[in-house]
């Protein structure tokens, strides 16, 4: 799930003294992140520190991105690489309380989809929100009417 | 085209709002007056402050758009500009500000407390303009979108010497639609420093950011959020400024995300970096493994290093900045040579480095004639190897050189000939000397 390996390479030394680092970040399932910058110092040990300190940022934005992109495919997200279940739907929960507008009802539209298809259950759902039953009712209530009103503006045809 | 005028220290939403004497006393009490095209002064002590949600959509249009100027009022209809106006939002309480506006002068400030309140610019599409204005977020709880840009995807929004200020370490900006940001100091030190400045959500359209100084955020930060690269848009950095070892664009995890340039762009005194990167690679600016009558500005000698990721491969390789050389040849074979240098043993072969050539080939009109016979015929077609060289570069090992003859059709039209390096071989660093070589 999160990143095992972060290697660094230090290259030549440019015509101002500083040099290229590049950043291979790796995962159980291989690399998943590379990133490149001029680097002041010449010391691989800087660079590795600089490395290590980023991988746990990455950690959380490759998460982040896994659930956005998940998030935009009307089927279940599973399996997920770098995050579980429970870390996917509290994510969920974030990214929610986050959006409005049509990006809020298209949301709204594919967690009650995930209901419905049995994907998440609405304990699941619920404790991710720390809402009790009845507020979770409320809330789903909600959704589900945001996902007709997108699912209409979805469903629009001129004359 | 009306006047408007609003002053928080004296004014009165039932006044007309036509005099300083009878001023608004907010800028929503203006805009629920004037109309489209109208001008809105504000005055330079106005501070205005509500603990509820701000919805500030003027009633401008595309063709006539409202304009919100801060003001010194000790003129009617004023004569100076000022930029001391402010406008806050308290508690849990959001910004919209959008439709079709130019503001001036104007500091807003969103939210206090444990809270996560954000600001939306430019929200509902049209074209909205900010100059010499600073966005706060007061808030100390974090949020992604702690400021949304163009966030439904179809507006446009500029922002000219404009700085944002965060609340939370885990603050970003977020953008969907076309972002111009310019002769700006990005961030305000003296708030947090966002882990990562950008992070684009969902949006497809470019963002611009042209002399924009990004110092304040120090310790080697990632300015954009690499992971949430996944829709497509050009981002393009031009003559900006970093903090030492800033990562302005970190490899998209995402195809669907582009290729996206730094031009010009350093913490350090150069003027001659470029940098391209994309899903399949990046190419960057090298001054040490530089060929020995190659690429130079007069001063410093480059080359350009591209290196692969796991991704590249032939169908998508990664393609280079285009490099371009004139030429006043015409009816007449022209011979293109670009050298290369690697550490691949031997010289790579057509399908793992290759060049394509736009010419105009035609005397009709400037339409580019493309030829691609220095890589593989097509799919199927077996590899050979590129050319053998003895130039002299600074660095690596085997050298090597792409060739091609421009002969059917030959250049009809005197102009610049153009090459873009193609680099397919996965996991890779090539060094090739933009300086095109025609013969």
């Amino acid at each position: 799930m999160a990143i095992t390996s972060s290697a660094v390479s230090v290259e030549n030394p440019q015509i101002d003294g500083r040099r290229w680092v590049a950043e291979a970040h790796s995962d159980a399932v291989g690399v998943c992140a590379r990133l490149s910058y001029l680097g002041q110092s010449d010391a691989t040990s800087t660079a590795q520190g600089i490395a290590n300190a980023r991988a746990a940022l990455l950690d959380a934005q490759l998460a982040d991105a896994e659930c956005l992109d998940r998030v935009q495919i009307d089927a279940t997200p599973l399996p997920l690489r770098f995050q579980t279940a429970a870390q996917f739907v509290d994510r969920l929960r974030s990214f929610y309380r986050s959006l409005d507008r049509e990006d809020l009802a298209r949301l709204a539209r594919w967690i009650t989809r995930r209901i419905d298809d049995g994907t998440v259950t609405v304990a699941q759902l619920r404790n991710a929100w720390g809402l009790t039953v009845g507020e979770w009712a409320t809330l789903e209530s909600k959704m589900r009417t945001l996902r007709a009103q997108i699912e209409a503006i979805d469903a629009a045809v001129g004359e | 085209m009306a006047i408007f005028y609003v002053r928080s220290t004296d004014g009165n939403n039932v006044d007309s709002g036509a005099t300083w004497a009878l001023a608004k006393a907010t800028l929503a009490g203006a805009f629920s007056a004037c109309a489209a095209g109208d001008t809105v002064y504000v005055s330079q002590v106005h501070a205005e402050t509500q603990a509820s949600a701000m919805n500030l959509g003027g009633p401008g249009s595309s063709a006539n758009p409202v304009k919100v100027v801060c003001v010194n009022d000790g003129a009617e209809p004023p004569t100076a500009l000022a930029t001391s106006a402010t406008i806050t939002t308290t508690g849990n309480s959001a910004f919209d500000i959008y439709n079709n506006t130019f503001y001036y002068g104007i500091t807003f400030s969103c939210g206090s407390g444990a809270v996560s309140a954000q600001t939306k610019l430019a929200s509902s599409g049209g074209n909205s303009r900010f100059e010499n204005c600073k966005f706060i977020k007061a808030g100390t709880v974090g949020n992604t979108a702690a400021f949304r840009l163009a966030d439904l995807g179809s507006g446009r929004l500029e922002l000219n010497n404009c700085t944002f200020k965060f609340g939370a370490t885990s603050d970003s900006l977020s953008m969907a639609g076309a972002v111009v940001w310019k002769n700006s100091v990005a961030v305000d030190g003296a708030g947090s420093l966002p882990t990562s400045l950008f992070y684009n959500a969902t949006g497809n359209a470019p963002v611009i950011l042209d002399g924009v100084d990004f110092s304040a955020m120090t310790g080697s930060p990632t300015l954009w959020n690499a992971a949430v690269l996944t829709a497509a848009r050009l981002i393009v950095y031009r003559n900006c400024k970093f903090s030492s070892g800033t990562i302005p664009m970190p490899t998209p995890n995402n195809p669907e995300s582009g290729e996206h340039f730094i031009i010009n762009s350093d913490s350090g005194a150069t003027n001659y970096l470029h940098s391209v990167v994309g899903y399949y690679g990046r190419q960057d600016v090298e001054t040490s493994i530089v060929r020995t009558e190659g690429a130079t500005d007069g001063t410093t000698p480059i080359s350009w290093k591209i290196i692969t990721t796991a991704n590249s491969k032939w169908a998508f390789p990664f393609e280079s900045i285009p490099m371009a050389v004139w030429n006043n040849s015409t009816a007449a074979n022209v011979t293109v040579t670009v050298y290369g240098v690697w550490g691949g043993g031997a010289v790579p072969n057509n399908d793992e480095i290759w060049m394509e050539v736009s010419y105009m080939g035609s005397s009709a009109t400037p339409i580019a004639t493309f030829n691609t016979a220095n890589g593989t015929a097509d799919f199927l077609a077996a590899a050979s190897a590129q050319g053998s060289d003895s130039s002299t570069w600074g660095g690596s090992t085997t050298k090597f050189k792409m060739s091609v003859t421009l002969s059917a059709p030959q250049p009809a039209m005197k102009g610049l000939i153009y090459v873009t390096v193609k680099a397919a071989k996965p996991s890779t660093t090539f060094y090739v000397d933009p300086r095109i070589v025609l013969s």
